[in-house]
């Protein structure tokens, strides 16, 4: 199996930094992007198969990234987390992310994570969301 | 019709009946008088005609006597007087004695001697009817009576004629009788005249046999018979007739004796009701003006004046004049009482006026208290619309102050949340990683950290939530899912904290609870946490106790319980307002937190149809909140997906 990575968006740095951290030690390899508009250009020539997503960003807001990834079907097997403070907004994108994580995001979510998503291949192929 | 023509009227007809009554009964009563009288009259003058004719009869049958019981008769017819004829019976002689023939007989009845003259030319005439006829035995005596004879009316030729014959005797009128001697007149038309003259009367006889006679004459002849009564009938107006038989020397009826006499009695009879009727009329006339002038002077004057007093005052409305009143008499005294109502009505009338003014004031006062009250209260009106547009002003204002706090405060939980979040994560990253290079004192005050950021955390999330529930942005959901998550999730969110204050734990769940419920998941969480974060927050000593029950068909609860120093009384229904802690009172006892999570509370309960009490007997022995919910039993288990 190929080594996971994924797209960590979000503004504030010493945030990113802290989940791209703790997704590390979860074996995940990530890359850090912190606008959207630079989200959309990564998007467009790669297929990470996770994007940690924050609802709140410069230029292109988080929404419009997640609609741009459901609607290209490229991108189908890319699992989309959404995280954010927002919990009315949060409610509200359930159905189309495929995890919602409202902040404070904790440790031993950030560490379960890929196990989560990415269950072990001996159980069940990795699909897409439901 | 005024009083004085009706009156007119009734008296006038009452007179004519009167009059009509008197003088139809005079009419009748003097009317009958005067036809008896003239029936009386006309009797009596018919009975003297009648009684006339019997005299000449009996003047007839005398002088016959004279002439028969004379003793030159009696030779002359024994034939012993030859110069007897031209001695005695000259042409004269039976004009002087009216007679118009005479007959002698002897005892064998041979005609010894007769002759016959008219009376009014005085000469000597042939025999005017056949000698042989019945007249003879008809007159002749009865031989047994010498002294009787035969006297009548008789009638030859339909003509009456005057007849009587007697024995001829001596002078001493002595028999034995030579003979019979008959004398006889007509009763024609110069003797009848000459009786009329006489007895001043108008007569005819007139033969019964008669087939000319009138018809009603013969009636009256045959009604009459053998009767010598009188029949008396009026032909006209002007004459009245008496009728009366005649009978013949054989006593048969023979002649109607019709006397004419002059109605002078009826006539009279009617001038006197003429003039009767007359006087009776201007008897009625002279009463009518009398009583007229009277009843106008003692009544209608009187009255017409009472009515025209009445009118004039009617007419100008001057109440103060009077009507006419002088007298004693009952139309003195309706004046007098009419007088005492003109000036009774005109005291009211002015009584009325006065009222009328005083009400016209009252309405004009109590018009000017309306008036003044209505511009108050337009007045109040208009405050009162100025009043409630800065009401709607304000509300929209503070309408806009909340949306604008709830957006402030949802920019500043994002702006806190997000450096709080590094903060919580570096931290249980030194946790894991360092952990076991930690000694127990840097180990304790990164726990320090890591809960004062869960607490900062934790309070602007409710900051948020009690904003947005004002705010009325929450939607309530309702979806089936397990209970048990609820329980779990509260386990592992708040059993740390009460272990790590070293609180018992305790959760239950009522068996009678269906593992599906219908509702807001995270809501109820919510809800739950801060209740069960509240219990811990105020319990040092003791336990928690969590437990889920079924209250009936249609209800649920969750009941929170700690063994804290419970409420007082007096703070029972402030501890779900909002910002209540705020006035320091319970914070400076419990010195922690600003009391948003039991606001939360009761917000949420309500939203989701149930509500909020508290169950605290305040004096050391803890409190137990218990939050009712409507009751939605969930239909699958396996529907419902994770997450």
């Amino acid at each position: 199996m190929d080594e996971l990575w994924g797209l960590i968006i979000e503004d504030d740095a010493d945030l990113a930094s802290a989940f791209t951290e703790v997704l590390h030690f979860s074996g995940l390899r990530t890359e850090l992007i912190q606008n959207g508009s630079l989200a959309l250009e990564i998007l467009a020539n790669s297929e990470p198969d996770l994007v940690l997503l924050d609802l709140h960003l410069p230029e292109v807001s988080g929404p419009e990234i997640l609609d741009y990834i459901r609607n290209d079907r490229r991108l189908a097997g890319t699992k989309v987390v959404i995280v954010t403070a927002d919990a009315v907004r949060a409610k509200q994108l359930e159905k189309t992310a495929d995890l919602v994580m409202i902040k404070p995001i904790r440790f031993s979510d950030l560490l379960s994570l890929a196990d989560r998503l990415f269950p072990p291949p001996q159980n069940t192929p990795a699909t897409t969301g439901e | 019709m005024t009083l004085r023509r009706k009156t007119f009227f009734v008296i006038s007809a009452a007179l004519a009946g009167f009059v009509l009554l008197l003088y139809g009964a005079s009419r009748l009563i003097l009317l009958d008088s005067y036809h008896q009288l003239e029936a009386n009259a006309v009797i009596a003058d018919t009975e003297r005609i009648a009684k006339t004719i019997a005299d000449n009869l009996d003047q007839l049958g005398r002088t016959t006597i004279d002439w028969a019981h004379w003793d030159d008769t009696y030779e002359f017819v024994r034939g012993e007087y030859d110069d007897y004829v031209s001695d005695n019976l000259g042409d004269e002689v039976l004009v002087n004695l009216g007679l118009n023939f005479m007959i002698y007989q002897d005892n064998d009845g041979r005609i010894v001697f007769s002759k016959f003259v008219d009376l009014e030319e005085a000469v000597e005439t042939p025999p005017s009817f056949a000698l042989e006829t019945d007249i003879l035995q008809a007159l002749a005596p009865d031989p047994q009576n010498l002294l009787g004879g035969t006297t009548g009316i008789f009638k030859v030729d339909g003509r009456p004629l005057l007849v009587a014959s007697r024995h001829i005797l001596n002078s001493q009128s002595e028999g034995p009788s030579e003979g019979t001697l008959i004398f006889g007149a007509y009763l024609n038309e110069v003797r009848v005249a000459a009786l009329e003259e006489t007895l001043n009367s108008n007569f005819n006889l007139y033969d019964i046999d008669d087939p000319a006679l009138p018809p009603a004459w013969q009636t009256i002849a045959a009604s009459l018979g053998a009767s010598t009564e009188v029949e008396v009938q009026p032909v006209s107006e002007e004459s009245v007739s008496g009728y009366r038989i005649l009978t013949d020397v054989s006593g048969r009826p023979s002649y109607l004796l019709k006397v004419d006499l002059p109605r002078t009695l009826y006539q009279q009879g009617l001038t006197t009701l003429q003039y009767f009727l007359a006087n009776l009329i201007l008897f009625g006339l002279a009463v009518i003006v009398v009583t007229l002038l009277l009843m106008n002077r003692i009544v209608l004057g009187r009255l017409g004046g009472l009515h025209a007093g009445v009118m004039r005052i009617r007419g100008t409305g001057d109440l103060s004049l009077s009507v006419e009143a002088a007298g004693t008499d009952e139309i003195a005294g309706l004046g007098r009482v009419l007088n005492d109502l003109f000036s009774e009505v005109e005291q009211s009338r002015e009584q009325l006026r006065r009222f009328n003014l005083e009400l016209e004031r009252r309405v004009e006062e109590r018009t000017e208290d309306l008036a003044r009250v209505n511009r108050t209260l337009q007045e109040e009106v208009i405050e009162r619309e100025q009043a409630q547009v800065q009401l709607a002003a304000a509300r929209d204002q503070a309408m806009e102050a909340l949306r604008l706090k709830a957006q402030i405060l949802a920019n500043v939980s994002h702006d806190v949340r997000t450096p709080l979040n590094v903060i919580i994560l570096r931290c249980e990253m030194l946790k894991h990683e360092q952990g076991v290079f930690l000694e127990p004192k840097q180990k304790k005050l990164l726990d320090t950290i890591l809960f004062s950021a869960l607490e900062l955390l934790h309070f602007f999330n409710n900051l948020l939530e009690q904003s947005q529930t004002q705010d009325n942005t929450l939607k309530i959901k309702h979806k089936p899912f397990p209970l048990q998550e609820l329980t779990r999730d509260i386990e592992i969110l708040m059993q740390p904290l009460a272990e790590k204050k070293g609180l018992g734990w305790h959760v239950e769940v009522d068996p009678e609870l269906p593992a599906l419920i219908i509702g807001d998941q995270a809501r109820l969480k919510q809800v739950l946490g801060n209740l069960v974060d509240n219990a811990i927050k105020f319990t040092e000593v003791g336990e928690i106790a969590v437990r889920l029950e079924r209250r009936d068909v249609e209800e649920w609860a969750m009941i929170v319980s700690d063994t804290g120093p419970g409420i007082a009384e007096e703070d029972r229904n402030l501890i779900f307002d909002a910002f209540w802690q705020a006035d320091g009172s319970l914070t400076r006892r419990v010195n922690r937190g600003v009391g948003l999570g039991l606001s939360i509370v009761r917000e949420l309960a309500l939203l989701m149809g149930g509500e909020v009490s508290v169950v605290s007997d305040g004096c050391g022995m803890g409190s137990t909140f218990v939050v009712t919910l409507p009751l939605q039993v969930g239909e699958t288990k396996e529907e419902v997906v994770y997450g």
